[in-house]
């Protein structure tokens, strides 16, 4: 039986729910907004969480219903749906266009989950590195690391995130 | 890291770190370049590094700063 740990949220999932967010709402400050929103929608409903799915899973869920919630607001307020214009890609362009959207966000998704598998501290350095694409001494003063510890976390992390991820996304 | 391989591969394993973050030297990437001619594991290693840069780089992830996480904190608590 699974069991919720509020504490841990933002550190375990934040980062997994804000890309899921910007995935779907391409606007960060909205998708901060829409993630807080989930946590306290998952406080006030903590008691209704009967244990069978995972914490993550749980959350998610909710997420899915405040992203909705927000495109039904959207929608409210425009009246009608919103018309095209300045088409100019061909169907086929377009077509490849979202197509290749949405693998990366699939992509972006499944590297979520793998980080979300590694070692807490090498996923951290490796998101302030890699994801906020910081300096090297500005991490190795964030995290107390000396430049040649921050290499030897950066390759475990990278080793970790490459067996995770397996074959399948090798293009 | 792993046991039973050559003292210099684990050196390139980091070389090759550096060389995804643009951040190895003339010399680091002229080793890499030398030594994987000869060790197999490591041209697999720096080849599969390669596309994980790639792949990241397609993904476009984003991640929430520290004061960003320490606000969501605030606001949950």
């Amino acid at each position: 039986m699974n069991q919720l740990d509020p504490d841990t949220w933002v550190k375990n999932y934040s980062d997994y729910l804000f890309n899921y967010t910007l995935s779907r709402v391409d606007d960060r400050e909205k998708a901060k907004d829409i993630v807080s929103e989930t946590f306290l929608a998952a406080l006030r409903s903590k008691d209704n969480f009967k244990g069978d799915s995972t914490e993550k899973t749980w959350l998610v869920a909710i997420l899915k219903r405040k992203i909705i919630d927000h495109y039904r607001k959207i929608n409210s307020k425009k009246g009608k749906a919103e018309v095209k214009k300045g088409y100019h890609f061909s169907e086929d362009e377009e077509a490849k266009n979202a197509l290749e959207t949405l693998e990366n966000h699939e992509l972006g998704m499944a590297i979520e989950d793998c980080l979300g598998k590694i070692n807490p501290r090498q996923a951290r350095i490796f998101r302030l590195k890699t994801i906020q694409n910081m300096d090297t001494e500005v991490v190795c003063n964030k995290m107390n690391l000396t430049p040649s510890n921050l290499w030897v976390n950066i390759h475990r992390a990278r080793k970790a995130l490459t067996q995770c991820l397996g074959n399948e996304w090798k293009r | 890291m792993e046991d039973n391989i050559p003292r210099s591969c684990p050196e390139i394993a980091l070389l090759s770190e550096k060389k995804q973050y643009q951040e190895a030297n003339f010399w680091g990437r002229l080793r890499i370049k030398m030594h994987i001619l000869y060790c197999e594991r490591c041209r697999k290693y720096e080849n599969d590094n390669k596309q994980l840069s790639s792949i990241l780089s397609d993904a476009k992830l984003d991640s929430l700063t520290d004061d960003e996480l320490k606000e969501l904190e605030k606001i949950i608590k």
